[in-house]
């Protein structure tokens, strides 16, 4: 009996292995970058090449400086193939021009006003790798009505809280993202926090901030919040939404900007994508899906968003 | 499949009735443990030299019917038992009442290896039923703590996400599709320290037994498995108990009699305040300012009467974590389980036998987290109250009928805060019910047919389902048989649950557009009883898992969304070999399995709708687990595991939004083909000594020496890919646990 285990033993390493571990190959694609913001300039479109996982990002030896660029505002309030029809025609088209200063950025050759609740289509070709197709629909406009504040006590009684309008996107409720842009950034206005988790820092330790790397408050001079629905939010009796700024998301205390920016689907869905991609979904650990992005025949952004901000100053 | 229930009804209704039903004699009564008094599920009771015989119930009760007038060798076995012979009279049309004790094989470490016991309970061993005595629970090497779920982990065709998790995925299905119950009640959430360990304390169960797949009709609610769990009755004979000091957890059990019965308690808790206090006082950032988890296990019979019986049985575990992270933060992790059961067991007549149980389950975690002044907190919880019936004939010795009905109430509360206002809210409040017949014919020649149907239905979403289940089992020797089942499983609730920490665990149900999950199985195997203890069981099994309905992974918010948005919806299939070669006798003992497995999944939001393989798709799987006994009173432990290296994903490019407008920091994203990589091969290697003696003369000692990982395999759990500050992405190993980790316990039995 011990030779049949011994056997079945032999058989299961064996066919172990014949266990592989397989590896992914790169292919180089087209990645689309490029932001319309309702109420403002037609933006620059930027061509990148994806590049090796292994290698090192160089996005100037990745830009693409020989495609054909334009960019059509589609006819029809919020038309286009996005809302499901098979061509459209468009009211609108703006070249582009590569701009030789800046490899990778296609500058419009007119002017023009992004129109906001309305559909525009991106047409780039690219020699070798065809044609890139993308589509937004650009969120409808938004204000701010009121402000609770114009300085807070940081985690004091009274809340930053901004009563903002109603933006419009067809099918969906709006999808917000805030912004904090730190106007009077530097290591000594720092909250306990962002100290601690930055520079190991506690609260009443003393330090000499010429000490230490500055580099580190890089990302977190403007960060943004993930996607945040507008269910989140109570909607007065007038339409308006109360939106509360949390304590946490404050990193300096001092001049702060907060942006409110109504994304569209193309955002929304790349960045709820990107997110899971870092972790902390109910994916397991090392299941790492693609992007949803909304460019066909590439990768990439072609999107818009609608936005407006206010200034608070935060006092320790 | 669509065939099947009327198939199967049509088999009930032909043959549930025989044309005119005979009692020339029976037997029927308990089998307990002589030493405990504890009632022994699943023996073996049958009359030498004739085909009567039957399997003990979960009852531990047992008929034996249609036995014509005479004198017979009845013989009773039951695994680590003395095997019980007696002669008994049988007259016709009379029910012989015969209440069995079993004494214990009486082993001494060196002294007297165990003797085969060749007359093993056959009738008890289902296709796909896997049981593990809690004795060699307690036996295997563990990390820190024996762990039962840990333990079934070992078992062909159950696999372990991690080192981390004693998550059980049977036969390519998540923990969701397995049904776990505690003296019949539904147990939620069966884990402690967030997924590390499970929830059941080895001292205080009696009894384990897993349905790896075609699980059936008295079971459902679960596409996949049945883990079926008892506490123990407590001991009848005379008062116990036993005390387990460990490095993590100690634990305390006493059981004992009393004028109408028997009680047992069992309660074990963390020790780790003190290592806490010692840490606290390097002023260690990160160390927990409190952390603990404990469980309770308690449970009393009383006999009303020679045929009545009524147990009462609970549950209640709590992990509690308050730990500051960096300054300004608070995060308070609480969440537990409480279970509570109440079953009356009659003997209607010499040939019925019918239980009702009460049940009642919560479970609820409460997560708190302050950031700088914003709270985000978590209220949730699981109810669930039910009453089960079940109704045991037995019409001759070759037809047999089950019936029950299960029904209840489920409650769901989940509300979430996010600075101190309400983000999220949700209530399910909803009945379920079920019924099921099933119906057992034994055909002679050695053939066994068992058929059943199961009728569910969930009120979220008003569904009916009908479930059709089938089994065979054909003696083609003395020791041989070939078994075969199949049927369509139902399951109305999904889990969303992290495969890294079990600690925020939420249950949705079905819903209107949210469709139950259902599954068909298709199991055929051979179970082979070879000379000198050995036991060889080959199983093949193939099973599909249709609309699937789990949390989308990318609905980041789901405020102001309808319910059924929550979810993505897809399918997945597995299939596989699985070889199990046991010797549960003598000095070396043990067992040797392996399996061959495929498991996939799509779902429409992953892998652009193609199959993939899950993370916890194995192919190849090598369990080998050995007891040794090393002279008088010593005991040498090895369990070794190998494993394919699990599915993962390897990127292939990177590419960046550079001018990404919300943030000061551009956007990095990857490219890869899902899940089409494989982590290297997963190997390790554990080990455990027990010594064994009196202590000071008022008790037996055995001090247990354990080492997990013993030759330090690091493992990896998953890769890390971390875009670096000089535009390179740098892949960091996360390794499963990569050194030896002690393990030292005493036990004192008393």
């Amino acid at each position: 009996m011990m030779r049949l285990a011994f056997f079945i033993t032999l058989f299961a390493l064996l066919v172990a292995a014949c266990d592989t571990t397989t590896s992914s190959d790169h292919e180089d694609e087209v990645v689309v970058e490029s932001y319309l913001v309702a109420g403002e300039a037609i933006p620059v479109v930027r061509l990148t090449l994806t590049t090796e996982i292994t290698g090192r990002y160089d996005a100037s030896e990745l830009a693409i400086r020989n495609a054909s660029v334009s960019i059509s505002l589609l006819a029809g309030a919020g038309g286009g193939r996005s809302n499901g029809s098979e061509s459209v025609d468009s009211e609108l088209e703006i070249a582009y021009v590569h701009d030789e200063n800046r490899p990778g950025i296609y500058q419009p050759v007119d002017s023009h006003t992004i129109l906001p609740e309305r559909t525009y289509a991106l047409l780039a070709t690219v020699p070798g790798y065809g044609n890139i197709t993308a589509e937004t629909i650009v969120p409808g406009t938004f204000s701010v009505r009121s402000v609770s504040a114009t300085s807070v006590q940081y985690q004091g009684p009274i809340r930053f809280e901004q009563n903002v309008t109603a933006s419009a996107y067809p099918g969906r409720q709006s999808i917000f993202i805030f912004s904090l842009e730190a106007l009077e950034p530097s290591i000594a206005s720092l909250t306990p926090l962002y100290l601690d988790a930055i520079y190991e820092i506690s609260a009443g330790e003393e330090f000499d901030p010429n000490s230490l790397d500055v580099e580190k408050l890089g990302e977190f001079l403007q960060h943004p919040s993930p996607p945040i629905n507008e269910g989140n939010y109570e909607v007065n009796p007038d339409g308006t939404l109360t939106i509360r700024l949390p304590w946490f998301a404050i990193v300096f205390y001092g001049q702060t900007r907060v942006h409110t920016n109504a994304i569209d689907d193309a955002l929304f869905d790349f960045l709820r994508y990107q997110q899971v991609q870092q972790g902390g979904s109910t994916l397991s650990p090392g299941e790492i899906p693609n992007v949803l992005d909304h460019v066909e025949g590439g990768r990439g952004i072609f999107g818009s968003y609608s936005h407006v901000s206010s200034v608070v100053e935060v006092l320790r | 499949m669509k065939r099947l229930p009327g198939i199967f009804l049509l088999l009930l209704t032909t043959t549930v009735f025989p044309a005119k039903a005979q009692f020339p004699g029976s037997i029927s009564g308990f089998v307990r443990d002589a030493q405990t008094g504890e009632t022994l599920l699943f023996a073996n009771v049958y009359l030498s030299a004739t085909s009567y015989g039957a399997a003990t119930n979960t009852d531990g009760f047992y008929v034996i019917a249609g036995i014509p007038a005479g004198e017979y060798d009845l013989i009773v076995s039951y695994l680590g038992f003395e095997t019980h012979t007696q002669l008994v009279a049988v007259e016709e049309n009379r029910n012989l009442r015969l209440d069995l004790d079993l004494s214990p094989l009486n082993v001494e470490f060196g002294a007297v290896t165990v003797e085969a016991d060749r007359l093993e309970a056959e009738d008890a061993r289902q296709i796909s039923l896997a049981k593990l005595p809690a004795s060699r629970i307690a036996n295997l090497p563990s990390i820190l703590e024996p762990d039962v779920f840990r333990s079934l982990q070992l078992l062909p065709g159950i696999k372990a996400a991690s080192d981390y998790s004693s998550g059980l995925y049977i036969r390519g299905g998540t923990p969701d599709q397995t049904l776990i119950l505690l003296d019949e009640t539904t147990v939620y959430n069966p884990s402690h320290f967030f997924g590390f360990f499970s929830t059941f304390n080895a001292d205080a169960l009696k009894d384990v037994r897993v349905y790896k797949g075609g699980y059936p009709a008295e079971y459902g609610g679960r596409i996949g498995s049945v883990v079926d769990l008892y506490n123990k009755d407590g001991n009848r004979r005379e008062t116990k108990g036993r005390l387990s000091l460990g490095i993590l957890a100690s634990r305390i059990l006493l059981e004992g009699p009393y004028s109408k019965g028997s009680w047992m308690i069992a309660f074990r808790r963390t020790t780790l305040e003190p290592l806490l206090w010692a840490l606290q006082g390097q002023d260690i950032q990160g160390i927990p300012n409190q952390f603990y988890f404990y469980d309770l296990n308690a449970k009393v019979n009383l006999d009303l009467s020679p045929n009545d019986k009524i147990s009462i049985a609970t549950y209640a575990g709590r992990d509690f974590l308050d730990i500051e992270v960096v300054e300004d933060t608070d995060i308070l992790l609480e969440y537990g389980n409480r279970t509570l059961s109440a079953r009356w067991t009659h003997i209607l007549s010499e040939t019925a036998f019918s239980g009702i149980t009460l049940t009642s389950s919560r479970y609820f975690s409460d997560p708190k987290f302050s950031f700088a002044g914003t709270n985000v907190t978590r209220d949730n919880t699981v109810d669930d109250t039910s009453i089960k019936a079940d109704l045991e004939l037995l019409f001759n010795s070759n037809n047999s009928l089950k019936l029950g009905m299960w029904t209840g109430l489920f409650t769901l509360r989940l509300l979430d805060r996010f600075d101190n206002l309400d983000s999220f809210s949700e209530r399910i409040h909803t009945g379920y019910g079920s019924a099921y017949a099933q119906y057992t014919f034994v055909a002679g020649s050695g053939l066994t047919l068992t058929s059943g149907l199961r009728a569910s239905y969930f009120g979220n979403g008003r569904y009916f389902r009908i479930e059709p289940r089938m089994s065979a089992d054909y003696r083609l020797r003395d020791n041989v048989r070939l078994q075969l089942s199949a049927g369509r499983f139902h399951q109305f609730l999904t889990l969303i649950s992290n495969e890294a920490f079990a600690g925020f665990d939420v249950w949705l149900t079905t819903a209107d557009g949210v469709r139950p999950s259902y599954g068909d199985q298709f199991v055929g195997g051979i179970k082979w009883s070879l000379p000198n203890g050995y036991k060889l069981e080959i199983e093949g099994y193939y099973r599909t898992m249709k609309e699937l309905f789990e949390l989308n992974p990318f609905v980041g918010d789901p405020a102001g969304l309808e319910y059924k948005e929550f979810f993505h919806f897809g399918n997945g299939w597995a299939s596989g070999l699985e070889l199990f070669l046991e010797r549960s006798v003598g000095r070396l003992n043990g067992f040797l399995g392996y399996s061959f497995s495929v498991t996939r999944r799509r779902f429409p939001t992953i892998n652009e709708n193609r199959y993939y393989p899950p993370k916890y798709d194995r192919t190849h799987d090598v369990k080998l687990v050995t007891n040794l006994e090393l002279g008088r009173n010593w005991r040498a432990t090895t369990a070794w595991s190998y494993a394919t290296g699990q599915a993962y994903t390897e990127p292939a490019s990177q590419y960046r939004l550079n001018d990404f407008p919300f943030g000061s920091e551009p956007v990095n994203a990857i490219v890869s083909p899902f899940n089409r990589a494989r982590l290297p091969a997963y190997h390790r290697l554990d080990v455990g000594f027990d010594k064994r003696g009196r202590f000071f003369g008022f008790a037996d000692y055995t001090l247990r020496l354990q080492v997990l990982n013993a030759y330090a395999r690091k493992n990896t759990w998953f890769y890390f890919f971390d875009f670096e500050d000089d535009d390179t992405v740098d892949r960091t190993t996360v390794p499963q646990i990569p050194v030896p980790i002690p393990n030292l316990s005493l036990t004192l039995d008393f």
